[in-house]
């Protein structure tokens, strides 16, 4: 039986609410994270809800660039930069490590 | 009629040629067919279009690389087509000018049938545009383009299960290799003279429909033809602001209450609601259609978890700077020395014959100093130069130079984005004005393209070689670009301090790497190099031969005597006032003329290191060419233009003025 996409692969026991909440910056290197609220104003909301980051959604953080830089992730299979203004209007809940 | 003439975006009325969508359309021998090419940021439609159309829209692996529409007829398959390459776009609401023509062509065009391109690799978040697209009624034929990349990462996609699911034809390409597409064209065939089927895929949740289906009636009932509504419906209720701006307040009030009986219903706003509801089909039909195994491994994967690492993908930023600049100056220089002197051989056979000092003399000296600054100074770094900046953007290499400068950017209150049409600056400022459309905020437009223009374009990039380079040394030349830079950053933080609301974010795309294709980047530069030997070499051979009959009859000294206190004041030679007069309609004639106006090839035998120094520095900042001036007045007005005019003139006097006294010091003499 082949397998549904690797990154929304989650834990039944995962739900919004036993995830850390913090916003996307806060998130280390590697780690993957449930989007879970997006609080930016609606232009910059709608640019990342087109590009799939949106409530519910996993991703993953593959990069996050020095001296205030972009954080690039990784989410439908695909990679976005996000400002890190904006970023920290991503509200995310991370996945613990196993 | 209450929406007739009401501005942008949207004609609501019936134009008595679109046809209901359930008859048949009637395509007799003479009817052109027009087809749109319609699909997310860099899913490979140029590309696709080019390989149909030869290579006239220009392709790269970056979102945004098509900012205007580009139209071609082809006969295909025994019928003749129309084909329009659209900019690339998430939605039918706009946010920026590149997508504002996109969804302009789609509303009001008479488009005949769509093409939708998706990116198989990104299935469901294509699907969304697709589900979107498809209720605009127009018929349509879905392209699964990139298959290759999908199957590498393990998805393999059934098209006829997607097909069914969307109730239009579905072919699987790979546009770069030319597969699949005699295909897709002949479905086009085949769907554009079918009626467009029901697909139950696109029923909304009942309460929605309903709202839909109340909001369509009001339409109609001010005269909107009927398959137009179902759309206008949808983005009314997607709270699109550009729509909703044209609708009468009378309008509002009749079809408020429905969107807030269903927002109320639902508990949240009606955007959220449609975009959710959409999104949640796409993914359906997604998952229904592709089955997932585990990928192969990508090697490409590594490559830029180190390319964009924070420590090792800035020393990779430099080395790929520093190797592109090498390379071009080290085939320039060996080509310029060796054409130089081949083509002096040459023209000293054919001196012999001349009489000198006659009318004669003076005009084939002149024309054949225009045609050899042609062929031994401007070609030799050109080629190089265009060949790399092809590569670069073929490979995808941009994207990333744009999100490890974001941090930078932002010092001077720019966004990351920003970079990408001041990269493409240093080929030309006439695309890198363009690209600026791609930029959602009117202010970073207007900032980036005069940083755009700022940045030395090939022909400026080609003096700072050819003079600096060639006579100073390769460190000088690398010394004049890193000045450039900090300039370009400092007009920046300028710019930026009076015009200081900075939008949102930066949301920025980072495609996957491609390995480029040789017929492709051969042909991408040709077409860029044609520009100049189809048109710039004419012109310096053209201008040359001006100057050289001015100084037959000596005409020149009144040119130079008026720009003798600029002259002066930069304390250059007298003579290089009217090459400077030339530089304005291309910038490679202020460096060709040069050698011609001093009356030597040997500019350092007239010239100190200083002076070339302070007249590439002058060349490389003043006042654009010509060509570049109309695009700038095109993007930004003739007021801000003049502005920025004015600007980089002040500018580049000020940065010569400071060279030359700094100068006098190190060279002394």
């Amino acid at each position: 039986m082949p397998k549904k996409s690797g990154l929304r692969q989650t834990e039944p026991s995962l739900t919004p609410k036993n995830l850390k909440r913090c916003s996307l910056d806060k998130v280390a290197h590697g780690r993957d994270a449930m989007v879970l609220e997006l609080r930016g104003d609606r232009c910059a909301e709608q640019q990342l809800v087109y590009r799939g980051i949106r409530p519910g959604e996993m991703l993953r953080v593959r990069q996050i660039a020095p001296l205030g830089g972009p954080i690039m992730v990784e989410v439908n299979g695909g990679s976005v930069a996000i400002g890190r203004a904006l970023a920290r209007h991503i509200v995310v809940g991370v996945v613990p490590l196993p | 009629m209450k929406f007739q003439g009401l501005n942008n975006g949207l004609t609501l009325v019936e134009d008595g040629r679109r046809r209901p969508s359930t008859e048949l359309p009637i395509f007799g021998q003479a009817r052109i067919l027009r087809v749109a090419l319609v699909g997310q940021p860099n899913c490979g439609k140029s590309t696709l279009f080019n390989s149909v159309a030869g290579y006239r829209s220009e392709t790269s692996n970056y979102s945004g690389s098509t900012v205007r529409v580009t139209q071609t007829c082809v006969r295909l398959n025994g019928m003749t087509v129309e084909l329009f390459d659209v900019p690339g776009i998430y939605s039918l609401t706009s946010s920026s000018p590149a997508e504002a023509a996109a969804r302009q062509l789609l509303l009001e065009s008479k488009i005949d049938l769509i093409i939708n391109v998706l990116d198989a690799s990104l299935l469901s978040r294509s699907l969304e545009l697709t589900l979107e697209v498809r209720e605009l009624g127009i018929p349509m034929v879905v392209c699964l383009n990139m298959a290759d990349e999908a199957e590498r990462k393990g998805i393999s996609i059934s098209e006829e299960k997607l097909s069914e699911c969307l109730q239009v034809p579905v072919v699987k390409t790979v546009a770069r290799r030319g597969d699949g597409v005699q295909q897709l064209f002949a479905k086009v065939k085949e769907a554009a003279s079918a009626p467009l089927k029901h697909a139950s895929a696109l029923r909304w949740s009942r309460d929605v429909e309903h709202a839909i289906g109340k909001i369509q009636a009001e339409l109609q009932r001010d005269g909107v033809a009927y398959q137009k509504t179902r759309l206008l419906a949808i983005k009314l209720l997607e709270r699109d602001d550009e729509l909703t701006r044209t609708l009468t307040d009378d309008f509002h009030v009749r079809t408020e209450p429905f969107c807030t009986t269903l927002s109320v219903q639902r508990g949240r706003p009606t955007e959220a609601i449609i975009m959710s509801e959409r999104h949640d089909t796409a993914m359906r039909i997604a998952e229904e259609v592709s089955e997932v195994r585990t990928p192969k491994s990508d090697v490409r994967v590594a490559l830029d978890s180190f390319l964009t690492h924070p420590v090792w993908g800035y020393v990779s930023l430099v080395a790929v700077m520093a190797a592109f600049f090498w390379g071009v100056f080290g085939v320039g220089s060996a080509l310029e020395g060796l054409l130089q002197d081949e083509l002096a051989k040459i023209y000293d056979l054919l001196a012999v014959h001349i009489a000198s000092g006659t009318l004669t003399q003076a005009a084939i000296k002149s024309l054949w100093d225009g045609f050899v600054g042609g062929a031994a100074i401007v070609l030799p770094y050109l080629l190089p130069f265009l060949i790399g900046l092809a590569l670069l953007e073929d490979i995808g290499y941009l994207p990333r130079v744009a999100y490890l400068l974001d941090g930078l950017l932002h010092r001077i209150g720019l966004h990351g984005t920003s970079m990408l049409p001041m990269v493409l600056g240093y080929g030309c400022s006439v695309p890198a004005c363009l690209a600026t459309r791609m930029l959602p905020s009117r202010r970073d437009r207007f900032v980036a393209s005069v940083l755009a223009t700022l940045v030395p374009c090939s022909a400026r990039s080609n003096v700072i070689f050819a003079l600096v380079a060639f006579y100073l040394g390769p460190w000088w030349a690398l010394g004049v670009f890193g000045l450039n830079a900090v300039v370009v950053l400092f007009s920046g933080w300028l710019l930026t301090r009076m015009w200081p609301e900075m939008s949102a974010g930066m949301v920025l795309d980072v495609p996957r790497y491609q390995w480029p294709k040789l017929s492709v980047i051969a042909r991408k530069v040709w077409l860029r190099l044609r520009e100049f030997v189809v048109l710039s070499w004419p012109l310096l051979i053209g201008g040359s031969l001006v100057l050289g009959l001015i100084e037959h009859w000596h005409w020149h000294h009144y040119v130079n005597a008026a720009l003798s206190p600029l002259t002066r004041l930069l304390d250059l030679p007298f003579a290089t006032g009217t090459t400077l007069v030339f530089g304005v309609l291309r910038k490679e004639l202020s460096m060709v003329m040069l050698g011609q106006a001093l009356g030597t090839d040997q500019i350092n035998q007239v010239m100190t290191s200083t002076q070339i120094v302070v007249f590439t520095l002058f060349v490389a900042f003043y006042i654009p060419c010509l060509a570049t001036i109309a695009s700038l007045v095109r993007e930004l007005g003739r007021k801000l233009t003049a502005y920025a005019l004015a600007y980089t003139m002040i500018a580049a006097t000020v940065l010569a003025l400071i060279a030359r006294l700094a100068l006098r010091l190190v060279f002394a003499h």
